[in-house]
């Protein structure tokens, strides 16, 4: 797989998480805010294709006393159509491979419908609660 | 009708802002401090609150805003306002990557509410009980 190829349904995607939207104690331990788009964020929501990144290596751009507390969650594509979602490759030079956008979830996007988005990252966040496959001080 | 659904009038949120927070002359530098008064269920949420004036812009690495002293002031301020209208204390409290920050509910029947505290005295409330659509308003609500 090239990190050029159009993503497919039956891949899957991670998603960093930062630790202050994780809550093991909640029925719903990511809250939705760990997949709204900053503004930053202007061609889309940042991931990584699990086919070509292992989960660590999505936190590999990332100061790493910033990056030893992140959780990483996986996400099927395939979920993530059926929200209405789509992902694009968006490959980053000298960046950790695989990465991918969701556009949908672009920062002007957002703001233009901050309801209707809302109900969506909590579908995000009970996904990513779902599947969380790198945890804080693991390898 | 859910409590977290009652009436929140303006003047009721800027008297506790007022009262708490001394909001109405803060002097060059001012910090957020810890209310006087005791909030009862709702201490915990209020002293995290008061933890995020201590984040600083990027402070999730990926270009998170701090929260600004008047919205920390202003959450505050809506927390000791719900306290005293009998609402429960809230499952979790977080800043929001914008500068925001939001109070959650999980309830036990599976309804999520979130109020997310956009700017000083206005907070947009997401509410969505299972198989219903979800709900939203806005804080005050007169």
């Amino acid at each position: 797989m090239d990190e050029t190829d159009p993503v497919e349904d039956s891949e899957f995607v991670y998603r960093r998480i930062h630790p202050t939207f994780f809550d093991a104690a909640l029925p719903i331990p990511v809250q939705r805010e760990a997949f709204r788009p900053n503004q930053n964020d202007t061609t889309g929501l940042s991931v990584f294709r699990a086919g070509l990144a292992k989960p660590a290596e999505a936190l590999a751009n990332l100061d790493p006393a910033k990056a030893k507390d992140y959780y990483v969650a996986r996400l099927a594509v395939r979920d993530l159509r059926k929200l209405g979602l789509t992902v694009g490759p968006e490959p980053v030079p000298g960046g950790p491979l695989g990465h991918a956008v969701i556009p949908d979830l672009s920062w002007p996007a957002y703001q233009a419908q901050k309801q209707h988005w809302k109900a969506i990252l909590l579908e995000l966040a009970k996904l990513a609660s779902a599947d969380i496959v790198h945890r804080p001080g693991t390898p | 009708m859910p409590m977290l659904q009652c009436p929140i009038p303006k003047e009721d949120w800027v008297r506790e802002v007022g009262e708490r927070n001394g909001v109405s002359a803060p002097a060059a530098g001012h910090r957020v401090e810890k209310p006087v008064a005791d909030a009862g269920p709702w201490e915990p949420a209020v002293q995290k609150i008061v933890q995020f004036q201590h984040l600083g812009d990027d402070w999730d690495g990926f270009g998170a805003k701090a929260p600004s002293r008047e919205l920390l002031e202003s959450a505050i301020g809506l927390a000791y306002t719900f306290s005293q209208k009998g609402v429960g204390p809230p499952h979790r409290v977080v800043p929001g990557v914008d500068g925001s920050v939001i109070f959650e509910w999980q309830n036990p029947d599976g309804t999520y509410t979130e109020v997310e505290n956009v700017r000083p005295f206005y907070a947009e409330v997401m509410r969505i009980e299972p198989g219903k659509p979800a709900q939203h308003w806005t804080l005050p609500t007169e």
